[in-house]
């Protein structure tokens, strides 16, 4: 692990170097919009770098880090290390230097003890990583559930932080760094509309402190990464920084087809600020070369499933995607004026208030925004909506934004973690009021107060859940423990549905799962066997695949098991 | 040079036209016993409030109320759900 340590490192320096490299070709010269670009460009660095490494099958830490090494000597000789710009340290107050070190140390500590513990992860978004990690490469298997081929962008991210330790414990830090990108990005709109750096930083911060973009950073989902690059996108639109503005939005289409939702209210933007003077770089070699990388990460997912499965929006189809075995709608395809309707009287009459449930991630039954957002920032857009003509495009890109998504998404419990860029306005707007008036930043700060101490613990995550990852030892540290009976096993996984086959890899991605797709007892042995898999786990109700595993039963070839929290069979030996 | 129908009122009066809208739709939606919660009532009310009076010496005071208003609002409901949270990690 201490060699795998030093390749991170190593990769990591090289990523920034590298970034740093780019940034100075093709930067503007206005500090925020640079800070957004070199974070994007180190996003686009380590994606393609995930993605080209799994192509060739050397997602291991020995060969990223060497690379990492190579690419570090090949940029000091360019002698980029000694253009770096020196620290500054933000003139923005001690209470918000104090602030940011305390959610800098928060985010430490739900790193080390937080392991991934939403469902959504552990059935579709980790298991691919595992599999990836795992075999040193992708595979083609990307599991069983039925939603493991929607695009994974930010899954390469992830990959980033674990393939090195081959260990997830470090993998929280993927949010963490696009959650940066988010704050980075809300700093750049306001000094894109011409507020001063301090109004910029207390935006940036007050941003980060939402309850629901808190979690979503530790979450391992990938709605928080879709909020960065959509943010990053309003930034760039707003700076008018021409072609550039095509790196979030290739980089967000790769993390999530809801990305694209956004896109009338992005190119409403890009249209009312339109390119200044001479904006965007001069280098159309190097530009070219970044702008097809960008898009080749970002569409390769779609390009997979069109070579796959003939869509590449697969398994969506023109009825929206269906649950497999219940048949309900899980997402429709296409805008609705009536999906339109009921979730913007849902939002209104009952997300905004967030009063059922303390927050999360997932903004279950919420909006997740905070009395920051709620009740002090909301107000406060008010009057600057009405005196500020560039806040009122912006706001008026990210209003038609809102309404495209809410046309486009099914009402369900969590709808609204699509719309958490939205929460960017009202920081803005609080911003700007709290050197104004006295009373903004005596009520700003006991909101602040109160939701830092809301956000110690998400709202989804159970007791139970919480005092086992505090008791567990980091090694295995898992939300959901893997069967103790065959952790040194091969081992099956089957689902008719949704599936959390990611905990069955362990946390050190030491155990190789085969997934069972089988449609005979004869042909789900015989595939058991030649992988040598001893025992078939499963999950959800099977509603297609238990009369097959019930014949498995009856005669003789598997035998019912319980281990622990789960349900499966043993592969009974031939006689 | 003949002004525009648009141009013949003040920006204010467009203003209030539209937060009278919202504020319609949520007395024609909401029973009027809890519109003194709704959160869109409450911003339709400011909006109309500060097309009328922002430059006056009240309108800080206002902001500042509404804001500890909404704020109780919040906290009174969100904060109970937060502490049986953490309670029940004990």
């Amino acid at each position: 692990m201490i060699l795998g340590a030093l390749a991170m490192v190593a990769a990591n320096a090289a990523a920034l170097l590298g970034a740093w490299g780019l940034l100075e070709r093709v930067r503007t010269g206005r500090a925020g919009v640079d800070a957004v670009l070199f974070l994007l460009l180190r996003f686009l660095l380590v994606s393609s770098a995930v993605l080209l490494a799994g192509l060739v099958h050397l997602l291991r830490p020995g060969a990223l880090g060497l690379a990492g090494l190579a690419a570090l000597g090949g940029l000091a000789a360019l002698g980029i290390h000694r253009r770096l710009p020196s620290f500054r340290r933000p003139r923005w107050g001690v209470g918000w230097t104090i602030l940011a070190l305390a959610v800098l140390l928060r985010f430490l500590l739900q790193i080390w003890f937080f392991a991934p513990y939403l469902d959504d992860t552990l059935d579709y978004h980790l298991p691919k990583i595992a599999e990836w990690v795992r075999a040193g490469g992708f595979t083609g298997e990307l599991g069983v559930d039925a939603r493991s081929t929607f695009p994974a962008g930010f899954e390469l991210l992830e990959t980033w932080w674990v393939v090195f330790l081959h260990h997830d414990l470090l993998i929280e830090l993927a949010g963490v760094e696009v959650l940066i990108l988010a704050a980075a990005s809300v700093f750049a709109l306001a000094s894109e509309l011409g507020w001063d750096p301090r109004t910029a930083g207390i935006a940036g911060a007050l941003f980060v402190m939402t309850p629901a973009v808190q979690f979503q950073a530790t979450s391992c989902t990938n709605d928080g990464a879709v909020t960065a690059l959509v943010l990053s996108s309003l930034a760039l639109g707003v700076a008018g920084t021409g072609p550039l503005l095509l790196i979030p939005l290739a980089l967000g289409a790769g993390v999530k087809p809801t990305f694209l939702y956004t896109l009338p209210g992005l190119a409403l933007v890009a249209a009312l600020f339109p390119r200044g003077e001479g904006a965007g770089p001069k280098t159309p070699k190097l530009l070219f070369a970044v702008l097809g990388t960008a898009v080749l990460v970002g569409s390769y997912w779609y390009l997979r499933n069109a070579v796959v499965y003939g869509n590449p929006i697969h398994p969506m189809g023109p009825g929206g995607m269906k649950s497999p075995t219940a048949g309900s709608t899980l997402q429709r395809f296409g805008p609705s004026l009536k999906a339109l309707e009921e979730n913007l009287s849902c939002l209104f009459d009952l997300r905004i208030y967030d009063a059922q449930r303390p927050p999360d991630a997932l903004c279950t039954v919420g909006f997740g925004w905070g009395a920051t957002g709620f009740a002090l920032g909301s107000l406060a857009l008010v009057p600057l909506l009405r005196s500020e003509a560039l806040l009122r495009r912006l706001a008026l890109g990210i209003a038609v934004s809102g309404l495209s998504v809410l046309a486009l998404v099914e009402l369900d419990l969590w709808f609204c973690r699509f719309l958490m860029f939205a929460a960017a306005l009202p920081a803005l707007a609080l911003a700007r009021l709290w050197d104004r008036y006295r009373f903004v930043p005596l009520l700003g700060g006991a909101a602040i107060l109160i939701q830092f101490l809301s956000t110690m613990v998400p709202g989804n995550m159970s007791a139970e859940v919480f005092r086992s990852l505090v008791r567990q030892s980091w090694k295995n540290r898992a939300a959901r423990a893997a069967p103790v009976e065959t952790l040194d096993q091969t081992v099956g996984f089957a689902t008719d549905d949704f599936g959390g086959a990611y905990s069955l890899y362990l946390p050190s991605y030491s155990r190789r799962v085969v997934y069972v797709r089988d449609d005979t007892i004869e042909a789900l042995i015989s595939h058991l066997r030649r992988e040598s898999a001893t025992t078939l786990y499963v999950s959800g109700v099977m509603l297609r695949r238990r009369a097959l595993l019930e014949e498995g039963v009856r005669r003789g070839r598997l035998r019912p098991v319980t281990h622990g929290a789960w349900k499966g069979y043993a592969v009974v030996p031939d006689p | 040079m003949r002004r525009t129908p648009a141009r013949a009122f003040p920006p204010e009066v467009w203003e209030i036209l539209t937060a009278a809208v919202l504020l319609s739709w949520r007395i024609r939606s909401l029973p009027i016993s809890t519109l003194w919660h709704d959160w869109v009532t409450v911003m339709a009310v400011f909006w109309i409030f500060t097309a009328l009076a922002a430059r006056t010496r009240a309108w800080p005071a206002v902001l500042g109320v509404l804001m500890a208003f909404l704020s109780a609002l919040y906290f009174f409901h969100q904060v109970p759900q937060s502490l049986a949270l953490l309670g029940s990690l004990r």
